[in-house]
């Protein structure tokens, strides 16, 4: 009795198709990347997951009425020039042009101001991240933050975060060994891949390396029953434990406009927060982009226009309980790493050690807040 | 279990002629009789049933058996088609006899009863729709953990749906939950469920039935659109005490009826309380994590002053507390749960007052209040800031009824002044939330009803009805006025109109037309038509599948319209085979105005102006219902068949966000195409019942993703059209066991067990299906609330 969990995983069997406009694009006060992201999402049977980024479009931003172009920097990905930062009551509006000939624009977004994060701070949650059948659980240290609400205006706002993790693995080789420092290959008769299925081998990084994880959950605010107030233990993050050492977190608190918001909120509301007893029917996610030919063209995605406020939080973990996974099984479907045995050969000894090859999720240049 | 099944296998044994010899033992001998006119019955089957081995015998042409059995206790039962079994345990010791007279199944009384006024009330009444249930029938159904559930037993009647285990409510004939005007004993019921649907809300030991229209409503009904459910209380014993209650699962129950004046006053007090719930993770672990308490009590004071007066007092009381991860948290709040705590109270007073013996006048008053709230925890502190909502009911009503010789005639007024509040936050020790409060919304409805029910020829028979209800949204208040022919929003408004304490705001009314015709075809059949028309004021605004306990109710307004809802009826009425068989068939077309939808993303919490996340449309919803019931012999129940639909629209405007499906018809969230039920029940003399029921029926609609789009570094579904696809089918087994212990039937206490078992087959069924995004991938899943057999065993005494 009650053996089952009672969520399962379902095969709705749906016959998709169409393809939708997606828009990803965000103007901040802060000196870092402004982009526009221009995709197409192709409607596949289910978990087939197309996407064709918009290449060739002309994009422009207007600020207060005054056209900047942008210039497409990576496949489908239009960038403001570079070190430009928004400013705080400026008026801006996204417009472009696809290859084809249609015209899409935005509605006016008004940068809003955003309050400075008073405190981070952490609790250790060992029932932190749930599956869906609320049967594994991952801990995680929930970071808490505190900022003070302005009283004379209406307030939005969204938090994400950016993670640091110390990695020590810096390659992996399946069915081959690392040969110099970022490639895997064959080294008969100096060395051998692992024998033992499924024949890997795991490389220690020659210097310091550091992964970066991102927050993926939308996690929206409006102060409308706090307006003027302290907000106070508002959670801002759930960290996973996977690894006992500290790690260094950096929570953005970005202003949104009342639209924004509610778009966000509803945007998690039915893809997060759904599940229970009593869900929304969900709706379609119609974003402030539109077709100027066709008003019933559903664009998603929101031109998100807002002031950010950071704060880098050295997360210590000295709270936290149990055996962590470890961040490389975590990262390699619970797989511990397995190291080349140490030989030596006529060039020297083996195994070498990798390099840490900087990437959109990994970096070697130590972050800035970093301690230890 | 093993004795479960030793008696299942006797069960089917007895039906066939055993063929076992016996070699040894004594005779036992005698006559079977028609119990009326003493005629011998041939054939008649004597079965002989001991240790696990059975024997029998037929009776000859007079009547007459001889058979031999072996010595000790033997269950001897003798039956004949037609007649009503007979069962005796004999302890043979020597060569005995035994004559009996079998009466007939046609003369007994009726065992199911979802009919009970006399036995041929379905073809006689001119109403249709009507289904009056006995609370003996639903104590038979097998139950939920071992809970006796008004509103789960009335799903096994066709025309009665829901969304699921967890529905906060029943779906009649097309109508959302809250067109049910749910009465207990006059006090109207907001929140009929206990812990988001898993159980009825009312105190099972103190009620003695209800009576359910879902076709013909009287006139003394109004205020909803779809049907009324009115269920009466016990009446307490005038003469002897008594203590009834049981032990569950779930919850323990105790209930009085204490005599204060013989044969004058009694008062009868019933209690039920749930703390175990520990227990939940033994029927599904989902329950996990799960804080849940509820209890409910009702009273009664019964005085008959003296052959004219009576006067009763009915009070009911009903709480809940509920902490779980299945439901979402209040938006913009920073707690760490979220924990939902609701009440009711209500109390009724009415004076009957028998002028002479064709004129009476019933006069009622009833205050009825349910507050739900919500609670948030805040981080590091024992504070909780909490949600509260209000709705307090006042109404009086007064019925004159006239027995004439062949029809009777009632006339009645009926005011009522609701006083709703929409919403107050209130931030306790908390530093971060401000104290709000939605302004009270005041209303009052007034009306008055006439209802004749007449016979015109011994064929026709006639049943019509007229109430005419008049509605006032009062101030304090503020209206404002939005520019014609745009979206009602913030952008749209251009005026606003300030009204003081008690100034009307605004008036609706209108006739209210009940009419229901029967012709009778012959001494058992009769056909029957009827139509309705029925307008509510009070409703439900909500834009969840259910609604949750602490969804907001609305009364109408300048801009919110009352729903009209108009239905039309007709049907085919059978009695078969002497009464013990009954066919109905019934059709019907139900049309609804101004019924309540929402615009995307809409928000109704501590919204002063909830006409700007608000649609209105209409709604359509038909069907054809087919019911065949046993009524008595061994073997009683019911099967129905129902076809039913229904659909919405709702295309306010242009835009996007004022049309639902670009203003199409669309399903509703309980459109649930075929529906079969059954319902049995075995009698087994006196030791033991037997009941079973089967349910099924389509799978609801859900909202499915037309495509998906990464955005922001993950893969979400992209939806489109509502309700387009199903949920899969639901069906599930039910059984219960009745155990009573005969040779306690002359003490003062007796007790009897029961032993059920929802889902007997561990059917998986979805309750919902949803798309959650965890990590970068989009995931679907179905939510089951009832994944597997749940076995209970329940005690129930009585001591009178």
């Amino acid at each position: 009795m009650g053996g089952q969990g009672c969520v399962e995983e379902y095969d709705p069997n749906l016959n998709l198709e169409g393809e939708i406009l997606v828009v990803d694009a965000s103007i901040t006060d802060q000196a870092e990347r402004q982009f526009v992201r221009l995709v197409r999402s192709l409607a596949k049977p289910f978990n087939e997951f197309v996407e064709e980024p918009m290449t060739g479009a002309k994009v422009t931003v207007l600020v207060n009425g005054a056209a900047i172009s942008l210039r497409e920097t990576t496949l489908g990905s239009y960038e403001l020039p570079e070190g430009y930062r928004g400013r705080i009551g400026d008026q801006y509006q996204l417009r472009f042009t696809t290859p084809g000939g249609q015209r899409y624009e935005s509605t006016v977004e008004t940068m809003q101001t955003v309050p400075p994060l008073n405190k981070v701070y952490d609790q250790f949650n060992p029932q932190g991240i749930a599956d869906a059948q609320r049967e594994y659980f991952i801990p995680t240290h929930d970071l808490y933050i505190d900022t003070q609400d302005p009283a004379d205006a209406r307030n939005f706002y969204r938090w994400t975060w950016t993670l640091w993790e110390r990695q020590d693995w810096c390659h992996s080789c399946q069915g081959t060994v690392l040969i110099g420092e970022n490639a895997c290959g064959s080294n008969a008769p100096f060395s051998y891949p692992n024998a033992v299925p499924p024949h890997w081998y795991d490389y220690n990084c020659r210097f310091k390396c550091w992964d970066l994880f991102f927050s993926r959950d939308i996690n929206v605010f409006a102060d409308r029953f706090s307006n003027g107030q302290p907000i106070i233990g508002r959670r801002a993050g759930q960290i996973p434990y996977y690894q006992a050492q500290g790690a260094l977190v950096e929570i953005r608190q970005q202003a949104l406009t009342a639209e924004a918001y509610r778009y966000y909120q509803l945007f998690q509301a039915q893809t997060q927060a759904n599940g229970g007893l009593a869900d929304t029917p969900p709706v379609p996610l119609i974003g402030n982009v539109r077709n100027l030919a066709n008003e019933r063209e559903i664009v998603v995605g929101y031109f998100t226009v807002g002031a950010v406020s950071t704060s880098r939080y050295w997360l210590d973990r000295k709270n936290a309980t149990g055996t962590p996974l470890g961040l490389f099984q975590a990262q390699n479907g619970n797989r511990a790493p397995i190291p080349e045995p140490f030989v030596r050969t006529p060039f020297g000894f083996r195994p070498p050690t990798a390099l840490c090859i900087p990437s959109d999720t990994r970096t070697a240049t130590q972050p800035e807040g970093w301690r230890q | 279990m093993n004795r479960l099944l030793l008696f299942l296998t006797a069960l089917a044994l007895l039906g066939h002629r055993a063929s076992a010899q016996m070699t040894y033992g004594y005779t036992l001998s005698g006559v079977v009789r028609d119990s009326t006119d003493g005629k011998p019955l041939v054939r008649a089957a004597i079965v002989v049933d001991y240790n696990k081995s059975v024997t029998g015998t037929y009776t000859d042409a007079e009547g007459r058996f001889a058979i031999t059995v072996t010595s000790g206790p033997r269950i001897v039962v003798v039956r004949h088609v037609g007649y009503v079994p007979f069962r005796v345990v004999m302890n043979i010791q020597r060569d005995a006899r035994l004559d009996v007279r079998l009466g007939t199944v046609s003369s007994q009384l009726e065992e199911v009863v979802v009919t009970s006024k006399g036995f041929d009330r379905t073809i006689r009444q001119p109403l249709l729709g009507v289904s009056q249930i006995n609370i003996k029938t639903l104590q038979k159904l097998p139950s939920a953990m071992g809970e006796v559930d008004i509103l789960r037993g009335l799903q096994m009647l066709p025309g009665v749906s829901s969304v699921g285990e967890a529905a906060n409510g029943v779906n009649i004939r097309g109508g959302t939950t809250d067109q049910n005007l749910i009465l207990l004993d006059d006090m109207p019921i907001f929140n009929p469920t206990h812990m988001f649907g898993l159980f009825s809300a009312f105190p099972p030991d103190a009620v003695s039935g209800l009576d359910l229209y879902k076709g013909n409503v009287p006139a003394r009904y109004g205020g909803r659109a779809a049907s009324v459910l009115d269920i009466a209380l016990k009446n307490p014993s005038l003469e002897k005490f008594q203590l009834t209650g049981g032990i569950s699962l779930v919850s323990n129950r105790l209930t009085a009826e204490i005599p204060i004046v013989k044969g004058k006053m009694a008062l009868l007090v019933s209690g039920r309380g749930a703390f175990n719930d520990f227990l939940l993770p033994l029927a599904s672990k989902r329950l996990n994590n799960i804080k849940a308490n509820f209890g409910d009590a009702a009273a009664k004071l019964f005085w008959r002053a003296n052959d004219r007066n009576t006067f009763t007092v009915s009070g009911y009381w009903s709480k809940d507390f509920f902490q779980t991860s299945l439901l979402g948290s209040l938006a913009n709040i920073n707690a760490t749960s979220t924990q939902y705590d609701h009440k009711t109270l209500n109390g009724m007073a009415r004076w009957f007052l028998a002028i002479n013996s064709r004129l009476n006048l019933q006069t009622t008053a009833i205050v009825a209040s349910y507050v739900p709230k919500i609670l948030s925890p805040e981080l590091n502190s024992s504070n909780k800031v909490v949600l509260q909502q209000g709705l307090l009911q006042r109404q009086f009503k007064t019925n004159l009824n006239y027995q004439w010789k062949d029809h009777k005639t009632e006339v009645g007024v009926n005011a009522t002044h609701y006083r709703l509040n929409p919403g107050e936050l209130l931030p306790g020790s908390s530093p971060s939330v401000n104290y709000q409060k939605t302004p009270n919304e005041n209303a009052v409805e007034l009306a008055i009803h006439a209802d004749d029910e007449m016979s015109l020829t011994p064929n026709l028979a006639v049943s019509a009805g007229l109430r005419y209800s008049y509605f006032m949204n009062l101030g304090p208040g503020l209206v404002r006025r939005y520019a014609t022919g745009e979206s009602v929003d913030e952008v749209s408004v251009i005026d606003s109109v300030r009204y003081g304490a008690g100034q009307v705001t605004h008036r609706y009314g209108g006739f209210e037309p009940r009419l229901g015709i029967r012709y009778s075809v012959g001494p058992n059949a009769s056909v029957k038509f009827g139509y309705n028309l029925m307008r509510q004021y009070l409703q439900v605004v909500t834009n969840t599948t259910t609604p949750l306990p602490t969804a907001r109710w609305k009364t109408s307004d300048e801009h919110i319209r009352p729903q009209i809802s108009q239905l039309l009826s007709a049907g085919w009425f059978q009695n078969l085979n002497e009464n013990i068989y009954e066919l109905t068939l019934e059709g019907y077309w139900r049309t609804t105005q101004n019924v309540i939808d929402y615009k995307p993303g809409a928000d109704f919490l501590l919204q002063p102006y909830p006409e700007t996340q608000l649609l209105q449309g209409r709604s359509k919803a038909y069907g054809l219902e087919v019911m065949l019931a046993k009524k008595k012999g061994e073997l009683t129940g019911w099967v129905n068949y129902t076809f039913a639909r229904t659909f919405n629209q709702v295309d306010q405007g242009a835009s996007f966000r004022e049309r639902i499906n670009g203003g199409d018809w669309y399903r509703a969230n309980y459109d649930r195409p075929h529906t079969f039920n059954a319902s049995l029940n075995i009698n087994q003399g006196k030791h033991h019942s037997f009941s079973f029921t089967f349910a099924y029926s389509s799978g609801r609609p859900y909202t499915a993703p037309e495509g998906y789009i990464g955005y922001q570094g993950r893969i979400y579904p992209y939806y489109n059209e509502r309700n387009q696809e199903r949920i899969p089918a639901y069906h599930r087994l039910d059984f219960s066991w009745n155990i009573y212990s005969p040779s306690m039937k002359d003490r003062r206490w007796q007790g009897h067990w029961t032993f059920t078992v929802y889902n007997l087959y561990g059917r998986k069924n979805a309750y919902s299906v949803f798309f959650r995004t965890e990590n970068r991938a989009t995931k679907a899943y179905q939510l089951q609330i009832f994944a597997a057999p749940i076995p209970t065993l329940s005690y129930n005494f009585e001591f009178k």
